[in-house]
């Protein structure tokens, strides 16, 4: 016993080493299987604070592209609002016109073709928008940090969109900053379909390709055609970004004789460079969609 | 060690790890070298600092970087690695250089001890450090390579930084001649 002690005694450094080495590890393990501390990431807040100031005093050196990026958006957003705009006049030249025909057809009942659909229905998605304070690319796992957090009504797996697409999933809040997990982490995968056929599929990121940000597509099968070219949209089965959410491009398509699914490389829309302000999406009816799935499963 | 050289440490530790978290952590040369010129702060403790707790300091340190990099561990494990071969690294630079060039030294820097053996320790320690970080975030064995690449670029950015910041701040007393 004593032998024992002096032995341990003697190399103590060593064990405190291998003791220190082992915490860290084990930090390593676990939060790559859980990822839900707030308190170990970027969004804790002393962390959170130091990086919004850095944010803020770097904002000044690239004001001119944000703005002009903004105006972009803008733009689009105006074009967006006049094509809905003759849409909608075009609708209520055609119900009124109905209107006037259920006139003449002897005054029947006009609720009947009143709009029966429940207004709610449209708006079970919530978009809070957020500023991102910290942004990598280049690393092996990449994260994003928002300043805003639970305090916002952020919340863990919530996803992240931007007007060009997806951006990845919150990963931790604390009550003023969240982290995301970017699109550019091995962990990320996304439900996806292909806009044209409506195939169903996941994408994962691949690799960095000098400007482009190459995924993959996986699971798409070898019967179904796949045209370079292609948009990539998510799929409402996820429940984390809204539908129809763009995800990417179909850049190249392999298919071997011996493959069951094609090997499809896309390049992601989304500029993960200049990401500047992105919306988190609350998905009102996420739980009880969640409930109800868990619910037919156990039923099972 | 005075009341002096804990307000040098303490300065030293504020400013490398302000400029690893603001500055250093945006900047990534031809997407593959990155810089943690942090590290420099753990180069620069004293050498009397009992192993133990250099190595605390070291885990310490490393996490909180950790954090702002959302990868828990990751840098913690890398700076006590590199703390823990700190001696062999000594030895190798007392070894390489005339005799008695680390006696009455405290603290290793390029004002103290010069150019070259202040190169020998600082490399051996950073690519330490470099090896396990990178090895260690990658976790895959089909990306050697490109996780070698990684190291030996960001080895040599980090190694560059961290000389010209000794040139820069040198908070180390000049010793005696």
């Amino acid at each position: 016993m004593r032998k024992l002690l002096e032995l341990l005694y003697r190399f103590r450094t060593f064990f405190f080493f291998l003791f220190l080495e082992g915490i860290a590890i084990f930090m390593v393990i676990r939060f790559n299987s859980y990822q839900n501390s707030a308190f170990l990431n970027s969004s804790n807040a002393l962390v959170g604070a130091i990086l919004e100031t850095g944010d803020n005093v770097s904002d000044y050196f690239v004001l001119k592209e944000r703005n002009q990026g903004l105006s972009g958006d803008f733009a689009q957003l105006e074009e967006e609002y006049k094509r809905l705009q003759s849409q909608h006049e075009e609708l209520s030249r055609s119900y009124s016109r109905l209107l006037s025909m259920t006139d003449s057809l002897g005054g029947m009942d006009s609720t009947l073709i009143a709009p029966t659909v429940p207004t709610d229905t449209f708006v079970s998605l919530t978009y809070i928008p957020a500023k991102v304070i910290s942004n990598s690319v280049y690393h092996n796992q990449n994260f994003i940090t928002l300043n805003k957090g639970a305090n916002d009504s952020l919340a863990p797996n919530m996803g992240i969109i931007c007007p060009q697409g997806v951006v990845g999933k919150i990963v931790a809040v604390s009550d003023n900053y969240a982290t995301v997990r970017s699109v550019l982490h091995p962990k990320t995968i996304i439900s996806a379909q292909i806009s044209s056929s409506k195939v169903i599929g996941s994408v994962k990121w691949k690799e960095r390709e000098d400007d482009k940000v190459l995924g993959q597509l996986l699971y798409i099968p070898r019967h179904v055609s796949v045209q370079v070219g292609d948009t990539v949209i998510t799929s409402g089965y996820n429940a984390v970004y809204p539908e129809g959410t763009p995800i990417g491009i179909i850049e190249e398509v392999h298919l071997k004789d011996d493959q069951t699914f094609h090997d499809i490389t896309i390049n992601f829309s989304t500029d993960f460079n200049s990401l500047y302000y992105v919306y988190a999406v609350d998905h009102k009816r996420k739980q009880e969609k969640e409930e109800l799935e868990k619910a037919t499963q156990d039923g099972l | 060690m005075g009341s002096k050289g804990i307000t040098a440490q303490l300065i030293n530790f504020l400013l490398y790890t302000a400029l690893q978290v603001l500055v250093m952590r945006n900047i990534v040369l031809f997407d593959v070298s990155f810089c943690y010129v942090y590290v420099a702060a753990l180069l620069l403790l004293p050498l009397n600092t009992p192993q133990m707790t250099s190595m605390s300091i070291a885990f310490a340190l490393g996490l909180f970087v950790d954090m702002f990099y959302s990868t828990p561990g990751i840098n913690a494990a890398a700076c006590v690695l590199m703390m823990f071969l700190r001696p062999f690294a000594l030895k190798m630079v007392s070894s390489s250089s005339q005799s008695g060039l680390l006696e009455g030294v405290n603290v290793l820097s390029v004002t103290t001890v010069g150019f070259r053996p202040f190169l020998i320790y600082a490399s051996v320690l950073i690519f330490a450090h470099h090896t396990t970080l990178f090895f260690v975030e990658a976790a895959r064995a089909n990306l050697f390579f490109q996780t070698l690449q990684k190291v030996v670029a960001s080895g040599l950015f980090t190694l560059g930084i961290v000389v010209i910041s000794q040139y820069l701040f040198d908070t180390t007393p000049q010793r005696k001649r």
